[in-house]
């Protein structure tokens, strides 16, 4: 594909990812569910959770999973707020440009 | 990229960031390799990149550079800042120690100076110009390099009494060391050359025998066998001596000195 997607878009794929699992996720699966929409490198999805945790968007918790230690990320409620906001931007956005599309004389 | 040896480089790059946020960074990625399984291991560790560019993201968000940062493409993420350093200069020198050299300055001060600093209006020019040969030069030792060799050669003459106790005792320990080892391999060289010999001569005796006196032709034969059992059993030995246990000796050695190194640095930025 040809288009980029800025932080913003990123920040707002990750939350969504992570709201879907009320119990919080973890770094490898939420970067396979990114991966499922748009093609980022594994290891870039771990500067965008530090920050959305320094934000207070998302919390962590450790779990021990087989052995070792597995930490999840879950949505806080600023966090959940971002996301409403996020996904209704998205909405108009993306609502715009799909009409201009539509439009187009091709 | 083995994980171990991706892993070491890593750490070794962060070394001067927080230790906390520098266990953060790597326990996360151990953990994401460790939850992508030992099958998926090398793809994932191929796919981060290298040392240099996932330290350099792990940096970048220290910094708080990320959110005016790159972008997120279908072909991945599209960050001029965050491309393996001197990747262009890598690419023009095909000598693997040239290419080691300039990744290793490129991930070093200089990168710093310009990397992250650069916004994303200036973003492409990074690597591009040489602006970080311009750095270094700008940052010349206010001393001359005729001075500091004077200063090097009176301390070197004044403190020559404590070197040549210190250094002729630390000379005479590796050279003790490296002595033995070597005498080590000698005697077991020697002896399993013997034990070869021995047991071939004997095979060769003991067919000639073999009609004239059957019994000693026996005892010959079995001499013989111990023989070569005792020799495969030296150059097994020796191989261990030599294809491992050296190998694992160099190894430490250079372990032990990036730990010095590290910690030397360490003291001295405090």
């Amino acid at each position: 594909m040809v288009f980029n997607t800025g932080a913003a878009l990123l920040d707002g794929i990750v939350l969504a990812v992570v709201s879907r699992e009320a119990e919080g996720t973890y770094g490898y699966k939420i970067t396979q569910d990114v991966r499922k929409a748009i093609d980022i490198s594994e290891s870039t999805l771990y500067p965008v959770l530090r920050r959305l945790q320094k934000e207070n968007c998302l919390e962590t918790y450790d779990m021990a999973f087989d052995g070792r230690n597995r930490r999840y990320y879950k949505l806080t409620e600023t966090g959940r707020a971002q996301l409403k906001l996020y996904k209704s931007e998205w909405t108009v956005y993306s609502g715009h440009i799909s009409r201009i599309f539509e439009e187009a004389n091709v | 990229m083995r994980k171990e040896e991706f892993f070491d480089k890593l750490e070794y790059l962060l070394q001067d960031i927080p230790d906390q946020d520098r266990e953060d960074a790597l326990a996360y990625y151990r953990d994401y390799l460790a939850e992508a399984g030992s099958g998926n291991e090398e793809a994932a560790i191929e796919d981060f990149g290298s040392p240099e560019r996932v330290a350099a993201i792990i940096r970048a968000d220290l910094a708080g550079n990320l959110n005016d940062g790159g972008s997120f493409t279908d072909r991945g993420y599209e960050d001029e800042r965050f491309r393996d350093p001197g990747y262009q200069v890598a690419k023009r020198l095909d000598l693997p120690e040239e290419r080691e050299n300039t990744a290793g300055s490129g991930s070093g001060r200089g990168y710093e100076k310009d990397g992250w600093q650069t916004g994303p209006s200036q973003r492409g020019s990074g690597y591009q110009d040489p602006s970080y040969e311009t750095v270094r030069e700008e940052k010349k030792p206010w001393t001359s390099k005729g001075l500091k060799l004077v200063l090097w050669i009176v301390l070197i003459i004044a403190a020559f009494p404590v070197i040549l106790g210190i250094g002729g005792a630390g000379l005479g320990a590796i050279t003790g060391i490296a002595s033995l080892i070597f005498g080590i391999i000698a005697v077991v060289l020697c002896l399993t050359a013997a034990a070869f010999i021995t047991g071939v001569c004997l095979l060769v005796a003991g067919i000639v025998f073999l009609v004239a006196s059957p019994l000693d032709s026996g005892l010959m034969f079995g001499i013989a066998i111990a023989g070569i059992g005792v020799g495969l059993l030296g150059a097994v030995l020796l191989y261990a001596i030599l294809a491992m246990f050296l190998p694992f000796l160099w190894r430490s050695m250079k372990k032990a000195g990036a730990w010095i190194s590290r910690k030397w640095k360490e003291i001295r930025r405090v």
